[in-house]
């Protein structure tokens, strides 16, 4: 019995050797005490609201459902990218709710809220996702830089691009550290081995290329929704005050009409035209 | 101006408004009734970026010519669809190549090729997606299929109540249409046939009492003024007087000039020139004839196919003019030799029959009668008429 269990004991060590030492080791870690306070370093510098580990996964794996498919099924980056997901469906739903509160305040023009579905809630956000990730920012010593006017509400285009790009500044200081960290790859690459996904043996360098890519598609992906976003809210202000104008001159509409060609006569006929006609 | 007193005017009767559902909804209903369409945009701009379709690389990547021999595709595009079953590239390639050396040759291009198609394809990917971003509440779309509001919708809506029509954006065709073609539906395909017509429209109006009629003689007239404007201006001005001369036969009508060409119109040509040598051009204008009539008949043929390719009614039109305006060479050669010798004869006769033999009378006389004044008075009777010189 002390004989198979040593055995056992020793033949798990001698199975993880042997798949370890394929594997690549090759790149420095990280420094300790960077490793320990790597949370406050990066919410010092960056005031992301989610909380980084140099341990955490990142959760972007090969499919293998198709060649050279990565996804971000799991980890950090799904979490991040959850995040970003709700904070702008907030953003969305804010800027129509106050923009057509202004057009009741200011023209007596009362548009119907857009219905909010809480059935469909596939993205799994939290109700105010805008307005509490802003508040832990402001927590952590972030002071905004969109102060004139419009710009300094919750869910103007400045506000929300800051928002979304101090989340960023921390995901990328996530991945940036988990590159040039091999301890915590080889930590994720033992994990497999214990758990129903078999590792394809993905090397460390794979891991790196494909967190560099996922920078570059994070950054790509901000940039575009972001201008979207910048759009919508523009036009929708003033979608919502030309409407509201709109539904008070149809009862003028007819009338004007007939004035405004009526009084271009004049003009039309007369002036600016050429005497040899 | 008057759009700011509108304004004004409007803020200052505002009454109250019942509320009522969503604007576009009592317009014929849009797509995006709940804000659910807006919810999760960034997950699906994120799994759009670099999101390429590998089977559409791969099928790009073999339309390069490393990848055929002797104009035959090596590999069958349906190979591609087996990339989707396959861990890594070697087990795909795998499949076709046993031999290392060509493998690896084939390794080499195809990676360097899938890279590059890959890259290009995520460019296309990122214009595309960014452009319908941009355009997606400002496109003009009627029934807003993209979006829950349109702003130049809007604006369209606005310019019709204050000015009864909105801005539209110029119509291209509007300046080749004239009076009468505004309600025909001309298709136009390609510059040429804009040019052709706007050409036509500007051509004065055709009408066979003016220099522009569309017969033979009006097109010989043009004709004649493109090909030979130097030359018609070398006639001298002595020769319209032969033609004036000539007694009854008073020539109003030119052979350039559209009035309709018979055997007896004569010519006169109202040019003015000091070069002896253009008289030779009238006696010999045979061959400038059928060099110009070659040139009509030419470009007449030229427009019927034209218009024959084009498939416009025109093509009638032309046949038509064509039998009514039959040209037969041979007839107007003829005809214009026939007057030109007759030209010559007559004026020949007349000087050399008539003219100069009652000068030679006259110069007789008055030389005698000078002769007999000498004994008188040389000095009082001045010389009379000297004979003329003909010969020059």
């Amino acid at each position: 019995m002390n004989i198979n269990i040593k055995i056992s004991r020793d033949f798990k060590l001698l199975f993880l050797i042997i798949i370890c030492l394929p594997l690549n080791i090759a790149s420095a870690d990280l420094d300790k005490n960077f490793r320990e306070n790597f949370s406050k370093i990066t919410e010092k510098q960056c005031f992301n609201s989610i909380k980084y580990s140099v341990d955490d996964v990142v959760g972007i794996e090969n499919t293998a459902e198709e060649l050279y498919k990565w996804e971000c099924i799991s980890g950090k980056c799904e979490e991040y990218r959850t995040l970003i997901n709700c904070l702008f469906n907030d953003a969305f739903e804010e800027a129509v709710n106050i923009s057509n509160k202004n057009a009741k305040d200011y023209l007596n023009f009362e548009f119907s809220e857009l219905r909010n579905s809480d059935i469909n809630n596939e993205d799994k956000c939290v109700p105010l996702a805008l307005k509490n990730i802003q508040e832990k920012q402001s927590n952590l010593g972030f002071k905004t830089d969109c102060l004139d006017g419009f710009s300094s509400k919750s869910y103007s285009a400045c506000r929300v691009t800051e928002t979304v790009l101090n989340e960023m500044c921390g995901y990328h200081n996530f991945l940036i550290a988990k590159m040039n960290d091999y301890k915590s790859f080889s930590n994720e690459e033992l994990g497999y081995i214990h758990s129903i996904t078999v590792s394809k043996g993905v090397s460390f360098e794979d891991k790196v290329s494909e967190y560099k890519k996922e920078i570059y598609k994070s950054k790509k992906a901000f940039l575009d929704a972001s201008e979207l976003y910048n759009n919508f809210v523009h036009k929708y202000r003033v979608h919502t005050w030309i409407i509201a104008i709109k539904s008070r001159l149809e009862y003028f509409a007819e009338n004007w009409l007939k004035v405004s060609k009526a009084i271009e006569t004049f003009p039309g006929k007369f002036i600016d035209a050429s005497s040899l006609e | 101006m008057k759009k700011l007193i509108l304004f004004l005017m409007i803020f200052c009767s505002l009454g109250t408004v019942s509320a009522q559902e969503y604007p576009d909804k009592l317009n014929g209903g849009n797509k995006f009734n709940t804000l659910e369409e807006f919810r999760g945009i960034y997950n699906e701009i994120y799994k759009d970026e670099n999101n390429e379709d590998l089977v559409k690389v791969c099928e790009r990547t073999f339309l390069w010519p490393e990848f055929w021999i002797k104009d035959e595709l090596i590999y069958s595009i349906k190979n591609c669809q087996e990339l989707r079953n396959k861990n890594t590239l070697t087990e795909f390639i795998n499949l076709e190549h046993k031999n290392i050396q060509k493998f690896n040759i084939f390794w080499n291009n195809f990676k360097t090729r899938f890279e590059l198609e890959r890259d290009l394809l995520r460019v296309e990917n990122d214009l595309r997606r960014r452009t319908g971003l941009d355009y997606i509440f400002s496109d003009g779309e009627r029934e807003t299929k993209d979006s829950p509001f349109d702003s130049i919708l809007d604006l369209n809506q606005l310019d019709e109540i204050f000015f009864g029509e909105k801005v539209e954006i110029p119509d291209l065709n509007f300046a080749k249409k004239t009076g009468k073609e505004m309600t025909e539906q001309i298709p136009i395909d390609d510059e040429d046939k804009w040019l052709e017509q706007i050409e036509k429209n500007h051509e004065p109006k055709k009408d066979k009492f003016n220099n522009y009629a569309n017969n033979l003689s009006g097109s010989l007239y043009r004709m004649g003024i493109e090909l030979f404007r130097d030359n018609l201006n070398l006639y001298p001005l002595w020769l319209a007087h032969i033609g004036k001369t000539m007694g009854d036969k008073v020539a109003t009508d030119s052979l350039f000039t559209p009035s309709g060409f018979t055997a007896d119109t004569h010519a006169v040509i109202q040019m003015s020139s000091d070069k002896p040598e253009s008289v030779k051009l009238i006696y010999n204008p045979v061959s400038k004839l059928n060099s110009l009539i070659d040139n009509y008949v030419l470009k007449q043929e030229v427009e019927l196919i034209q218009a024959k390719g084009f498939n416009v009614s025109r093509v009638s039109q032309l046949e038509q003019f064509d039998k009514e305006e039959k040209i037969n060479r041979q007839k107007v050669a003829k005809s214009l030799n026939d007057f030109y010798q007759e030209n010559e004869r007559i004026n020949e006769n007349q000087y050399f029959t008539t003219t100069a033999p009652l000068f030679d009378k006259l110069n007789e006389m008055f030389s005698l009668f000078r002769e007999k004044l000498k004994n008188i008075n040389i000095d009082v009777m001045p010389p009379f008429l000297d004979k003329p010189d003909h010969s020059s």
